[in-house]
């Protein structure tokens, strides 16, 4: 345990580089984001995942470029828990970064400092539009199952990020930035066309019930408690594949010839 | 496109607001030439409306559309027929007088007809147990001793809750005899008999039984002969595989049924849609739409062809369930009290293929009947707007006094027709209502509530009634159905989250330890083959509770086969968790583990005791009796 800990303050000290302006970027980032709090409280949750994905991207370049995997050289330690050290620390920023997004939604939401401001001010009268677009965002049962997804996407890439590494390594490719837009856009056309599939074939009839039975459920889960229960059901999916990745990440690590 | 149909919804709505409103003066004006609609439109401005309608709705979507029929009669006299869509696109089948359709639960109706003809000859006493007319131990799931009349099961109030299981099969030669049909999908009795209303098809289909056993004819041949050919139905076929007309046998496999994926401007065909109802009374009926027009027409007609004395007649509509302690009639001998600006009775019905609708105010003799196979109301305006323009919308004012005060419901609320007991009970808890944040309703007293909302800029109101159990609790009664409190509801939804917690947690559990066992880097411990089985337990009750949900959602619902199937599982996975959880609280005692097993040892027994636990509480296990 105290290797693991030994590792992780080792990570700590690599994000503290004086030259590393990522983590200035984090914190304006978070500067930017509790001012847009103000005018829509559960859209912290995504700086969550902003800070899931960054994070984890900082501490592998720190590794890959910086040439903090000769630390490990010196420290005694094995692979397992390297691998272990990365993924608690990273999980623990995500969930700090959560509870403090969880306050900050929590008291924006008593308060109801943007239900002053989208629904009962002036602005809401004069632009319906938007008002209808952020009402979901408004209520509290909404805004905290909207908080648990964003929350376990965050859990699920910064694990499947890290898996990744320790399977295949952290390669600089070419052109990484267009090829990620490929991706996206290539991701979008292809839920366009599965859905299209789904639609218009006998699919639907296994699909739509499918697809109605997970809304009957996180419906009935999101009605006590202001959507608690849903949003604790979708946080432990999150840490479930964390476990998991996890496990699979040391497996992986410990086959890998470096 | 849906916007598009809502505006001309509501250009319609207003338009029927405005002829109301001046259906005073300026309809009044030509009163004496034109035949005025209880609601207070002429003739005229009824059929000029409808036009509006049904051609703006039909040239916006720009193609053909799935077949609605529909008639408006005075008396004898039928004023209106409309004949939209087509029953086939594809052959191009329009829609004619030939086309028939599914009546659903308006078959019903022809159970309670039968009832009173037999009432009237005094071959069945209204309030007498039902058991009298019934074989010997024929009930498997009474919870109460209190008798169950006639006129109990004519309320809905014989106290059984949903099935669990299907009503309808899609091969009609899996159909046995209607005493066989219903011994196999005995509900539990979940409701002492005469207090809850609770919409039981499984009740109605047992007063056809009874209508069977006191004439001593089938069903099929008793409707015929007392209902069917008095009134020249030659049309409509009501056995369960509608066998007794091959006529409209015939006809009814020629329809096909349509629906919009997605709600896409496209109309795409899902087949004929022919499912069968063994428990056929309930709603098993086809029939043509000038059938259903000459069925409803007996009711409004004061040479009582149905009956042999008129007294039958003003019995039928004399009304048997009231709201609260008032005297507003919810249900009159198993037809249906509408709210419209008169007094309006009836009966609805909603099969696989779409739904029906029979409506007549005995005042004015005027009635409509309605079928369809669109039985979407977004994009079939027909359904919600013809009832108003007949008989105009209901604004409540009969009922303001000055003592009215908000309603002040509290708490979670489940519908009496929902499957409360067995393997589909946690169907019904997913479905409880809140009614905490529910607004617009009034208690004007008598244990009379008043629920006003506004549609398409039209003030409507609905009637509710408050209704007191015997067990000291109070709950809703909306029409055929009652909100009844749900007791221990948070620890009930707590219980069934824990029950989803350790599921999906035993599933990325399982597959870690799946993967470590490939990579051998796992050593054995004591007691893993007893927690492995258990979270092996956790992940499939919960698969088998998705997959319940599922099947049950589907078209043709939960067959016995998957029923016990499930049930059985489950009684395996009770077995499993609660040895896991025993052993896992033996070993922490006796390895005394670290700090880490400990914690391990600990989320193990708590997810082995949630998962026993809801499979208790829940009664995932009881697949019979429900």
């Amino acid at each position: 345990m105290k290797r693991i800990i030994d590792l992780m303050r080792i990570d700590l000290m690599g994000f503290k580089g004086k030259k590393d302006k990522e983590v200035k970027f984090v914190f304006f980032f978070w500067i930017v984001f509790s001012i847009a709090l103000v005018f829509a409280g559960p859209f912290v949750s995504f700086a969550v995942l902003i800070i899931a994905i960054v994070m984890c991207n900082l501490l592998l370049r720190n590794e890959e470029m910086k040439g903090y995997r000769k630390t490990f050289g010196v420290v005694p330690t094995d692979r397992k828990s390297v691998v272990i050290a990365r993924f608690a620390l990273l999980t623990l920023i995500t969930t700090i970064t959560g509870i403090i997004a969880f306050i900050i939604m929590t008291i924006t939401n008593k308060t109801g400092v943007y239900d002053t401001v989208w629904t009962d001010g002036a602005y809401a009268d004069t632009n319906k539009l938007v008002n209808a677009a952020i009402t979901p965002f408004v209520d509290r049962s909404a805004s905290r199952i909207v908080f648990g997804i964003v929350y376990m996407i965050s859990l699920i890439i910064m694990s499947s990020m890290l898996r990744k590494y320790y399977k295949k390594g952290y390669k600089q490719k070419k052109n990484a930035a267009l090829k990620g837009v490929l991706k996206l856009v290539g991701g979008y056309f292809g839920f366009g066309i599965l859905a299209a599939v789904v639609v218009f074939t006998p699919l639907k009839k296994i699909v739509f019930p499918v697809i109605a039975m997970l809304f009957t459920v996180i419906k009935s889960l999101a009605r006590p408690f202001d959507g608690m229960l849903a949003m604790l059901l979708f946080i432990v999916v999150g840490y479930g594949f964390v476990v998991y990745r996890t496990v699979c990440a040391v497996v992986d690590y410990e086959k890998r010839e470096l | 496109m849906k916007l598009i149909n809502k505006l001309i919804s509501r250009a319609a709505a207003l338009v029927l607001a405005a002829g109301i409103a001046v259906s005073g003066t300026a309809f009044a004006a030509d009163k004496d030439e034109e035949f005025t609609f209880p609601s207070g439109l002429s003739f005229n401005a009824f059929e000029k409306m409808v036009g509006l309608l049904t051609n703006a709705y039909g040239s916006e979507i720009n193609s053909k559309l799935p077949p609605t029929s529909a008639a408006v009669f005075h008396g004898g006299e039928i004023l209106y027929t409309n004949y939209e869509g087509y029953i086939n696109m594809k052959e191009d089948l329009v829609n004619d007088e030939n086309a028939v359709f599914e009546w659903g639960s308006i078959s019903k109706t022809m159970i309670w007809v039968s009832i009173m003809q037999l009432w009237e000859q005094g071959k069945i006493d209204l309030d007498a147990d039902i058991r009298t007319y019934l074989p010997d131990n024929f009930f498997r799931n009474l919870k109460y001793d209190d008798p169950i009349t006639v006129t109990d099961l004519m309320n809905h109030q014989g106290g059984w809750c949903e099935s669990t299981y299907r009503l309808f099969v899609r091969d009609a030669a899996d159909i046995g005899s209607l005493e066989e049909e219903l011994r196999k999908i005995e509900p539990a009795q979940t409701f002492r008999p005469g207090e809850v209303s609770s919409y039981s098809n499984w009740g109605a289909a047992l007063a056809g039984f009874i209508v069977q056993r006191v004439s001593g004819m089938d069903f099929t041949d008793y409707v015929h002969r007392n209902i069917l050919e008095p009134l020249g139905m030659e049309h409509t076929a009501v056995s369960a595989d509608h066998s007794d007309n091959m006529w409209v046998k015939e006809q009814r496999e020629k329809l096909r049924s349509y629906e919009m994926p997605l709600m896409l401007p496209i109309w795409e065909e899902t087949g004929s849609e022919l499912l069968y109802c063994p428990i056929y009374p309930a709603g098993s009926a086809v029939g043509t739409i000038g059938d259903l027009a000459r069925y409803a027409q007996a009711f409004v007609n004061d040479g009582h062809p149905l009956f042999e004395k008129a007294e039958t007649q003003e019995k039928l509509f004399s009304g048997s369930s009231f709201y609260g302690n008032s005297d507003i009639p919810c249900c009159s001998y198993g037809f249906w009290s509408s709210e419209y600006a008169v007094q309006v009775y009836g009966h609805d019905g909603g099969t696989n293929s779409g739904v029906a609708n029979m409506l007549f105010d005995r005042d004015s003799k005027v009635g409509l009947v309605l079928l369809t196979t669109n039985s979407n109301y977004t994009y079939n305006p027909m359904l919600s707007l013809l009832p108003e323009y007949v008989f105009g919308n209901y604004t409540g004012k009969d009922l303001s006094s000055e003592n009215e005060k908000p309603a002040g419901f509290s708490g979670e609320y489940v519908a009496s027709r929902s499957t409360i007991k067995g393997i589909g009970s946690f169907f019904s808890f997913l479905g409880a209502v809140n009614t905490e944040k529910v607004e617009g309703y009034t208690d004007i007293g008598n244990d009379v509530y008043k629920y006003t909302y506004t549609d398409d800029y039209i003030d409507k109101v609905h009637i509710l009634g408050r209704s007191r159990y015997s067990d000291g609790t109070e709950g809703i009664r909306a029409g055929a159905v009652e909100y009844m409190p749900v007791k221990m509801y948070v620890p009930k939804i707590c219980l069934l989250t824990a029950f989803f917690l350790a599921g999906i947690s035993a599933v990325f559990v399982l597959l870690a330890k799946c993967k470590l066992r490939k990579a051998q880097l796992i050593s054995r411990y004591r007691g893993e083959f007893i927690i492995t089985w258990g979270q092996l337990a956790k992940a499939v009750s919960l698969l088998v509770i998705a997959v319940l949900l599922v099947v049950a959602m589907s078209e043709t619902g939960l067959s016995k086969t998957v029923g016990a199937c499930a049930g059985i599982i489950q009684m395996i996975s009770f077995v499993l968790c609660a040895a896991a959880a025993i052993a896992g609280i033996a070993f922490m005692i006796k390895r005394k583990p670290s700090k880490y097993g400990k914690l391990c040892y600990i989320f193990s027994i708590a997810g082995n005791v949630a998962t026993a636990s809801a499979i208790v509480v829940f009664e995932m296990y009881r697949f019979w009796g429900c």
